[in-house]
């Protein structure tokens, strides 16, 4: 079996590269793989249509109304995409136009994302018992077309590789210009690599799968609540409020 | 110039590193190097009467001879292998099988997975789990219980009809479609049924095919693996469905109830079925019916046991013509409608009290269709469905429409 370091290292050197070269890199390598990973999502959706059953909705409420509503508050942290929409406006040509790419994104990941749950959802009864590690890849295998068009399993893996360098890229990038204009550096190529190495030497500290749980969905989740809604949300009543007490 | 130079060792340096990372993957995967099991077959080992010792199995795999096969084709005997092993697990006996055959063993084109009878009555479950973790073995494979021992099972499942007994692996499922005595249960769907708790498994029910017919079957429609009235040279057969409470096998259905279980599945595109002849009872009227809407089910849980009604839709014509045959009679042709209405409904329900009141298994998943009425998961597993089903009443209503005769309507 390949050792875990070059798999990692693969996705890292990718980043490196990608972030050492403009913005504008980034923006047009995602513009080539978003609609290959949105039409992936689609057919598979569309693929396994005779697999579906609408009776899997039920019951409608799950482990009941507190347990989905008010303790299932803290699931919200599953939208921390939305954190990215902050980071936008100064990448723009036209600022004018946020209000529209704003309500875009958000509806395009609100289909991508309903269409990823509902083929678990109506495919598998068992889902919500067993623990599985990728629901989606579980409802490649599936997939059949007759006796010559069958595993198809190793396309869509190749997609949603090529999909989380994307999103790997993106986010580095975000964090090293974030760093860049905390630290007043003028020149963005000499931060890349430091923050590749610190990267490979973060990924390789989760041993086991529950380390990564742990970091995903414990320490992720109160991060998105904090840094994203609590304090945005914190900075804006309190800029409301300067703004009035200014005014008077 | 410099930058240039440092670019390229960089880029040089990263490519050794990636070719030197990844060339074991591809001498281990190369196709050569593997053993592509097509069957696995699970029986009780022979001598587990040692209570101190681990529980044993006896796992049978077959495998196809890459090289034997050729352009111009190649014998049945010579393309597939089959050897046993005893052991204490699947991984284990995976990992002697390796030692023992000298390539890696690879499931990704396992067909199909047999439990013999007497496995099956002890609890599958363990196998199913591990078997539906293992990232080679597909979720589409085919499950089968073998009346006889899986081991003599995947020996005589040889095809009379194909060269390569991975076709007929392939082919045999789908016989489903336009028969309905047998089914094709996967992997997948065995394994959902035996985690939700809303219906049972089912898996094919298979068995040896004697060279001798049966006359033990009170009805030609009572035949099932094992003890049909087929002669063939194949020495298996598969004709029925096992059925399962959890992963412990309860009971078995002939090929007719098989029928009855697909329609209610919607499982189903062409069938035949015999009914008496209005007109004179000692004859039989064959019909090809199809389903001409899809079944609606609908169960009610609010008077204590369930009550399952159940709307089915048939369209079909007459295949059987004698020198008497007159089918342009609509008052007849309705006559025929309204037998084969009554002769299907009672059918049915006869299935439908079997499944409930002998084995008390729901392979229908009924359970999907009551769990509407419960709010949450809770409400639902309080309800304990599986052992509600046992209390369960049925009302069957089918509407068949007979139109004609095939090319023949008047003689």
């Amino acid at each position: 079996m390949t050792n875990i370091i070059f798999i990692i290292l693969l996705f890292v050197i990718a980043v490196s590269v990608v972030c050492s070269l403009n913005f504008s890199s980034v923006v047009r390598t995602n513009l080539i793989v978003l609609p290959i990973v949105i039409f992936s999502i689609i057919f598979l959706f569309i693929a396994n249509t005779k697999n579906f059953s609408m009776e899997r909705l039920y019951p409608v409420l799950g482990n009941g109304f507190n347990s989905t509503f008010i303790a299932g508050f803290w699931n919200l942290f599953a939208f921390g995409g939305l954190s990215l929409l902050y980071f936008i406006p100064p990448n723009l040509k036209d600022y004018k136009q946020f209000k529209k790419i704003t309500l875009i994104s958000m509806i395009l990941s609100s289909v991508y994302l309903l269409l990823s749950i509902s083929i678990t959802l109506l495919m598998f009864d068992s889902f919500i018992e067993i623990d599985e590690l990728m629901p989606l890849y579980s409802a490649v295998r599936y997939l059949e077309f007759g006796t010559f068009f069958q595993r198809l399993d190793s396309v869509f893996l190749l997609i949603w590789i090529i999909s989380f360098s994307c999103y790997l890229t993106i986010i580095s990038n975000l964090c090293i210009n974030i760093f860049r204009k905390l630290t007043n550096v003028k020149n963005t190529k000499i931060i890349v690599y430091p923050f590749a190495l610190l990267l490979f030497a973060i990924s390789l500290i989760p041993t086991n799968i529950a380390t990564s749980n742990f970091f995903g969905l414990t320490i992720y989740k109160y991060m998105f609540f904090i840094l994203v809604l609590l304090i945005s949300i914190s900075i804006l009543i309190i800029a409301n409020i300067k703004n009035k007490i200014a005014s008077r | 110039m410099k930058n240039n130079f440092i670019k390229f060792i960089c880029i040089f340096i990263v490519f050794a590193i990636f070719i030197y990372a990844f060339s074991s993957s591809y001498v281990s995967h190369n196709i050569n190097n593997l053993a592509y099991v097509v069957a696995i077959g699970f029986d009780t080992a022979e001598d587990s009467s040692d209570s101190s010792e681990l529980e044993k199995i006896k796992v049978t795999f077959q495998f196809i001879n890459t090289s034997a096969l050729s352009e111009k084709g190649s014998s049945d005997s010579s393309t597939s292998i089959v050897n046993s092993v005893e052991s204490s697990s699947i991984s284990t006996a995976i990992n002697l099988m390796n030692s023992y055959i000298g390539k890696e063993l690879n499931l990704a084109h396992c067909k199909v997975i047999v439990f013999s009878e007497k496995f099956a009555q002890t609890d599958i479950s363990d196998e199913i789990y591990t078997l539906i973790n293992n990232v080679q073995v597909r979720p589409t494979t085919n499950i089968v219980v073998s009346k006889c021992d899986a081991n003599y099972y995947i020996e005589n499942s040889k095809p009379s009809l194909e060269q390569l007994v991975t076709k007929y692996y392939d082919v045999f499922p789908n016989s489903s479609r336009y028969t309905g005595y047998t089914a094709n249960v996967t992997l997948g769907d065995f394994f959902n049924r035996l985690v939700c708790n809303s219906g049972n498994p089912t898996a094919i029910l298979g068995g040896y095919n004697s060279d001798k017919y049966n006359t033990s079957s009170e009805s030609i429609n009572d035949s099932i693996a094992n003890d049909s009235s087929i002669v063939g040279k194949r020495g298996t057969e598969n004709i029925g469905l096992a059925l399962f409470d959890g992963g412990k096998l309860v009971g078995e259905l002939t090929g007719i109830e098989t029928l009855w279980h697909l329609i209610i599945q919607n499982e189903i595109n062409t069938f035949l079925v015999s009914i008496p002849d209005p007109s004179d009872n000692t004859k039989y009227i064959d019909l090809s019916l199809i389903e001409y809407a899809k079944s609606k089910i609908n169960v009610d849980v609010n008077n204590g046991s369930p009550h399952i009604y159940l709307d089915i839709s048939l369209s079909g014509r007459i295949l059987n013509v004698d020198s008497n045959s007159d089918y342009t009679n609509d008052s007849y042709l309705k006559e025929i409608s309204s037998y084969a209405n009554s002769y299907i409904q009672s059918n049915i329900s006869n299935y439908l009290y079997k499944t409930s009141k002998d084995y008390k298994s729901d392979i229908d998943g009924f359970g999907k269709y009551a769990s509407k009425h419960f709010l949450t998961t809770q409400q639902w597993t309080d309800y304990d469905w599986l052992n509600s089903y046992q209390n369960a009443f049925f009302t069957v209503n089918v509407k068949s429409n007979i139109e004609s005769g095939l090319l023949i309507s008047e003689t």
